[in-house]
């Protein structure tokens, strides 16, 4: 078996054992351009995304050390980080950045914030975001559009959920580790029931770019009254699908148990200069669990 | 044009002569006085600003009619009133300009790196101009017109003067454009003359008549002046004065660097960029009431202020001067700055090997040192008696004098003595725009390329006779559709030195560009592509700049009325270059040449022209829309943060 194979058959039974895989991209801002064969006006952030991810695993499959008296033992958790796109924060120079992270939750439960911000800070050796936007998972196609003149507001419907989700945020904003929380793609009937009932009020609301030229009247009415910061974003409604990910697994790794796996958050970064306009830094970090138990992947001792 | 405080008498170019060099030598001295301070000059931050040039129309519409109005003088000297009483925090700033019918307004602050400026430019522009049309009379128009269509025709100013012959205009002897179109403070009557007579001549500019069906052919005009005659060349337009390209307006920018080394990359990095944003602003197809076969106004100001000698122009041996010179002193740029551009700077630089010395043994470095002795080849043009002895370590006039006589394509702008102001460069190619919403895009593209280049660390660099090539290339008639330019086939860098491997080539590594490079073939890393290819890009060849742009925008936070707004700004562009949209010089043509009145001639009569300008102020005002210039548009610039402490927050 070349090297490469045997790394590879290394890092397919590796996963295979794990049940959470935790992939940060490293920072995109330079290495992304390279591929400019991929570089056309439809590139949405879901395609960034997927580069950022096959990227990120080739390199750790690249840097797998094959020594048969010192393997690798297998782990239920892996934590992987593209090392060839590392571009650290000076702590120094910490004050003349701004980091903000859009966390994108794949499921509902609240605990994903707190286990999200704990990634971003420890992989960016960061004491604080600056801000922290959440985009709920995707709902129904058709509450997706916040143009859509419907009477009762999808996320109005939705607020039993989100309450559990936002006191996570809130208490990141107590323990110090966020400053500024926000939302993404509310209308302004949403906007108003979470500002009113939350103890610490959303400061931003995210709205797509399709939408920016005619965002409704009432919400930036709204908006100004309240101090919320009406931002733009080009995601797509779901940046990452399970099945996505699943594929992506299976044709990166060789896992044959792909297809349990989901994801449960993307946090992305980007850390801008302040008063330049510059962006120093952006990234994806990508947390997935396999929720099948049953079978914990091949005895290691196979190998 | 700054430079306009002065003390003393004005001099002429015979009583400068005896002060050339002192001048010279005291500018340098006062550059390393400044550049020590300079060094240690703490990190700035991104500040910027446009400055748009408009020209005061008065329309005459029972004879249909229009003149350029030459109350330009009196009007900013009213709308300077608050700046000189000493009021901080205006809206705009105004300056005299060459021309008595022009003038020339800025934001009143610079704008910072936040994004929400981009939402404040627009709004700013259409204060500027209410502010001027404020000041003028119900016949009377402000307008960002970048050449006057019948500019140097029979009574084109009011008031109106006739010209005899060359002697009726002492300063100019021009044929065509009177004295007293140009502005009365010194610096501008003392600039014309004194650049005729360091010239040994009348400024002579020609530029290729577009010939139509009934264009006469050869096209040679008479002129009563045997100067003239020998000067104009068979099918081209004649012009002989300064005024003809200093009496035409431009869109200009001002970065400030966070320190001289981003200077010196943005000056070089947005050099190759000239050409390609000067076919784009395209909008000046009609001289002295003809059309002409260019569309772009560049090589006009370059000739209407070359004050080169026969000896220097290479048409007599070397004599009294010093070397040949190639260019005019108002030309595209001769060497790049930073030390990983140097070896694109292919081309001859003519220094001032004194100067150049000077500043070598001062620790200057090569490459800057060589810019400076290249800008130090030309000679003062104005000096006031009482402004000759100066404290060097105090002022830097003599320097400036120098400086703000070269005018280039780019500008390298050290920081002015004893002010805050850090490290600037100004890019000056950009032809105005009929409307505020235009010029607002132009400018916060450009704006916005620079934050492209500086995050994604891209590199245009080329051989700057490659940016040369580019530049004539960008001024012909629809250059911004029928022209190619050379450009980066790869403009990724990975950090990494100009010359690196992997940027020369998307297909095979191993082609080594550096070796190209030391074998000559400096071209290498160039491809020629359409402009449409390099602002909308093209796959596997380059990725447009409208999609490095949006790139980046997704990366940063912007508000969603900047971002409307950006996104109308980045459709305009990318229409223009695409086609979709015609530029102010095609559509000018366009409506010249399909004019019921136009004879298939050449010519743009005084009614052809009054109707062709009635329906620019109708467009820029929005009372007729003009679906070949621009699609409507939605975004919502936003009036009141123009001068508001929150807009800079």
């Amino acid at each position: 078996m070349s090297l490469d194979a045997e790394r590879a058959e290394l890092a397919r039974i590796m996963v295979g054992h794990c049940n959470t895989f935790s992939i940060h991209s490293g920072n995109i801002i330079n290495w992304n351009m390279l591929k400019k064969h991929r570089f056309h006006t439809s590139l949405t952030s879901s395609d960034e995304l997927m580069d950022a991810l096959h990227s990120a695993i080739q390199s750790w499959i690249r840097g797998i050390t094959i020594d048969p008296v010192n393997m690798p033992e297998p782990q239920n958790a892996i934590n992987i980080s593209n090392r060839e796109l590392e571009t650290p924060i000076d702590p120094d120079q910490r004050e003349k950045l701004k980091l903000s992270v859009k966390l994108f939750l794949c499921d509902w439960r609240p605990n994903i914030i707190r286990r999200a911000v704990d990634k971003v800070i420890q992989n960016l050796d960061v004491q604080r975001i600056d801000s922290l936007i959440v985009s709920f998972p995707v709902m129904p196609p058709s509450t997706n559009t916040i143009l859509e003149n419907s009477n009762i507001s999808p996320v109005a419907a939705d607020l039993n959920k989100i309450k559990p989700i936002w006191k996570e945020m809130q208490s990141v904003v107590d323990s110090g580790h966020v400053s500024k929380i926000g939302v993404s793609d509310f209308d302004q009937a949403g906007l108003e029931l979470l500002h009113n009932w939350a103890r610490i009020k959303p400061s931003i609301n995210q709205i797509s770019l399709n939408n920016c030229c005619a965002v409704p009247t009432d919400l930036i009415q709204y908006s100004r009254e309240e101090k919320v910061e009406l931002l733009t974003h080009s995601d797509p409604p779901e940046i990452l699908s399970a099945r996505n990910f699943q594929s992506f697994m299976s044709e990166s790794t060789q896992d044959i148990d792909a297809t349990n796996w989901t994801p449960s958050f993307i946090a992305r970064y980007s850390v801008l200069v302040r008063n330049r306009g510059i962006v120093h830094s952006k990234g994806y970090i990508t947390s997935a669990e396999r929720q099948s138990l049953t079978s914990n992947g091949e005895d290691y001792g196979f190998f | 044009m700054g430079m306009l405080e002065f003390d003393g008498e004005p001099l002429k170019w015979n009583e400068i002569k005896p002060y050339v060099n002192y001048v010279k030598k005291h500018g340098i001295i006062q550059f390393l006085h400044n550049y020590e301070r300079l060094m240690k000059r703490p990190e700035d931050i991104l500040k910027w600003g446009d400055e748009v040039e408009y020209m005061i129309l008065r329309f005459d519409h029972e004879n249909r009619k229009v003149q350029l109005s030459l109350r330009g003088e009196d009007i900013s000297k009213v709308l300077q009133e608050k700046e000189n009483s000493g009021a901080t925090n205006l809206t705009s700033l105004w300056r005299q300009e060459y021309a008595s019918y022009m003038v020339e307004g800025t934001p009143g602050v610079p704008y910072f790196g936040n994004m929400a400026q981009f939402n404040v430019v627009e709004a700013n522009m259409k204060l500027r101009r209410k502010e001027v049309q404020q000041l003028l009379q119900p016949d009377e128009q402000i307008m960002s017109l970048t050449v006057f269509p019948r500019l140097g025709c029979f009574d084109f100013t009011n008031p109106t003067y006739r010209i005899e012959g060359p002697e009726t205009n002492p300063v100019s002897r021009s044929l065509f454009f009177p004295d007293q179109a140009i502005s009365s403070h010194p610096r501008f009557p003392f600039l014309t003359q004194n650049i005729r007579e360091r010239r040994g001549e009348k400024i002579a500019i020609n530029i290729p008549i577009f010939k139509d069906t009934n264009t006469p052919s050869p096209f040679i005009e008479k002129f009563n002046d045997p100067e003239a005659q020998r000067a104009a060349k068979p099918d081209h337009i004649y012009m002989d004065c300064m005024g003809f390209g200093m009496g035409n307006s431009c869109l200009q920018l001002t970065f400030q660097a966070c320190n001289v080394d981003e200077a010196k990359l943005l000056y070089d990095q947005l050099a190759p960029i000239c050409p390609i944003m000067m076919a784009l602003s395209a909008a000046a197809p009609i001289y002295r009431g003809y059309i002409a076969d260019i569309d772009v106004r560049w090589q006009v100001i370059a000739q209407s202020v070359d004050d080169r000698t026969l000896e220097e122009r290479g048409l007599e041996p070397l004599k009294n001067n010093e070397r040949v010179i190639r260019k005019s002193r108002y030309d595209s740029i001769d060497s790049y700055l930073e030390k990983k551009s140097k070896i694109f700077n292919d081309i001859d630089l003519e220094i001032d090997e004194e100067t150049e010395n000077t500043l070598l043994e001062a620790g200057i470095d090569e490459l800057l040192a060589k810019h400076i002795a290249h800008l130090w080849i030309r000679d003062p043009l104005t000096l006031f008696s009482k402004k000759i002895e100066l404290d060097d370590e105090k002022v830097s006039d003599h320097f400036e004098n120098i400086q703000s006589t070269n005018w280039q394509s780019m500008r390298f702008k050290p920081p002015p003595p004893g002010s805050k102001i850090g490290w600037r460069v100004e890019f000056r190619v950009c032809e105005a725009q009929l409307t505020d919403f235009e010029n607002a895009a132009f400018v916060v593209f450009v704006v916005l390329l620079t934050r492209v280049i500086l995050t994604y660390k891209l590199d245009f660099l080329m051989p700057l006779s490659c940016v040369d090539k580019n530049m004539d290339r960008a001024q012909k008639n629809n250059a911004v559709l029928k022209e190619k330019f050379y450009f980066r086939r790869n403009v990724i860098t990975s950090n990494t030195p100009a010359c690196c491997t992997q940027l020369c080539s998307s297909t095979n590594d191993s082609i080594n560009c550096t070796d190209d490079i030391s074998n000559g073939l400096l071209t290498a890393c160039c491809e020629e592509m359409s402009i449409d290819t390099i602002i909308n890009g093209k796959e596997d060849v380059f990725p447009g700049f409208i999609s490095l742009i949006r790139k980046y925008l997704d990366s940063v936070e912007v508000g969603v009325e900047a971002r409307c707004s950006i996104r109308e700004y980045l459709d305009l562009i990318s229409k223009r270059a695409s086609g979709d949209y015609m530029t102010a010089a095609q559509w000018m043509r366009h409506f010249v040449t399909s004019h019921p009145e136009y004879k298939q001639d050449s010519v743009v009569s005084d009614s052809i022209a009054y109707d062709l300008l009635v329906r620019c102020d109708q467009i820029e005002k929005g009372e007729v829309t003009c679906h070949q210039l621009f699609g409507m548009t939605k975004h919502k610039s936003e009036y009141i943060a123009a001068n508001s402490d929150t807009a800079r927050s």
